[in-house]
């Protein structure tokens, strides 16, 4: 004969909790989840391979820049002063 | 170093698998074996974790779902399982059918949930149960849901080593073998505890001692 405990487990066995509404969309939620816990612990390593092609991309900008540019002035003093007419580069040069 | 790769560049991964380019979870027909599905995690596929959470997502939900008071605290505690699961695959030996190494870590958390909720509740003194089981035919007269809200009621009140056990020999239907194994408990503390705990259940539902049909099962 079974006794009270007993009987007890088996009605409340006999409901299976409903989880449906959990399950519904659960994978896309959990990877979600992944992706942002993930995203927040990045390693230095690997921001550092993520970051190749946009140096990558710098330096070609730069080296096509300098190769088409004629005039490889560096400094910008001297490519103000190449634009200005000989009075007006004496009056900068002497701070009046 | 592979792995690592794999894992840094998932596209690698599928590169190397022939299948980039077409990265759905539906790739996986139920014709895969878990233990391929865990290599393929292993070497950085995403694709195929999410099938296996599509396989497991409704044992574990059901399981976990006797330890949580809300939907939203099921949702957190599965995936929390879930992201223990992808942590630590590189740890499955493949000894063990992977649904059962699984079910470990889900019973494992579902512990920790219980333990870290008791301790929340520090010394708030916990109210008197306002009914009491005086026999078979008090919990007859229940209906299942009223059944089951009683037992979930009296299983908060339970230590929870005892409400884990319960829970998983009573109502999930593990024998005592089985639930040594999700535990990590010996098969014989299993069943002292699996004893203890009824007898506290029974104390605090009021039931009165019935037959010598009590103990060890």
């Amino acid at each position: 004969m079974k006794d009270t405990l007993d009987i007890l487990f088996d009605k409340a066995r006999s409901m299976e909790p409903d989880v449906s509404r959990t399950e519904f969309g659960f994978e896309t939620r959990l990877m979600a989840r992944m992706r942002s816990e993930r995203e927040r612990n990045v390693p230095v390593f690997e921001w550092m391979w993520r970051l190749v092609p946009v140096f990558t991309a710098i330096t070609i900008s730069l080296g096509t820049w300098y190769y088409y540019v004629p005039d490889n002035t560096v400094d910008f003093g001297t490519a103000v002063i190449a634009q200005m007419s000989d009075p007006v580069a004496a009056i900068y040069m002497n701070g009046e | 170093m592979k792995e690592k790769i794999a894992g840094t560049f998932p596209v690698l991964a599928r590169i190397r698998l022939g299948r980039y380019g077409n990265p759905k979870m539906g790739d996986y027909s139920e014709g895969v074996a878990d233990e391929r599905l865990v290599e393929l995690v292993r070497e950085g596929d995403e694709d195929a974790f999410s099938a296996l959470v599509h396989r497991y997502k409704r044992k574990v939900l059901l399981t976990a779902s006797r330890f949580v008071v809300d939907s939203y605290e099921l949702d957190d505690v599965a995936q929390e399982i879930f992201i223990k699961v992808y942590k630590n695959i590189d740890s499955y030996r493949g000894d063990a059918p992977f649904g059962h190494w699984l079910m470990r870590i889900a019973v494992r958390t579902c512990y920790d949930l219980l333990r870290s909720r008791r301790r929340e509740k520090g010394n708030v003194p916990i109210e008197e149960m306002d009914f009491a089981l005086s026999g078979p035919a008090v919990v007859d007269s229940l209906s299942a849901l009223q059944a089951k809200d009683l037992l979930d009621k009296a299983l908060a009140r339970l230590k929870p080593e005892e409400r884990l056990i319960l829970t998983l020999i009573e109502l999930e239907g593990f024998t005592s073998k089985e639930a040594a194994g999700l535990t990590g408990w010996s098969e014989a503390n299993v069943k002292v505890r699996s004893y203890r705990a009824r007898q506290a259940l029974k104390k605090l539902l009021g039931v009165k001692e019935e037959g010598k049909n009590e103990g060890y099962s």
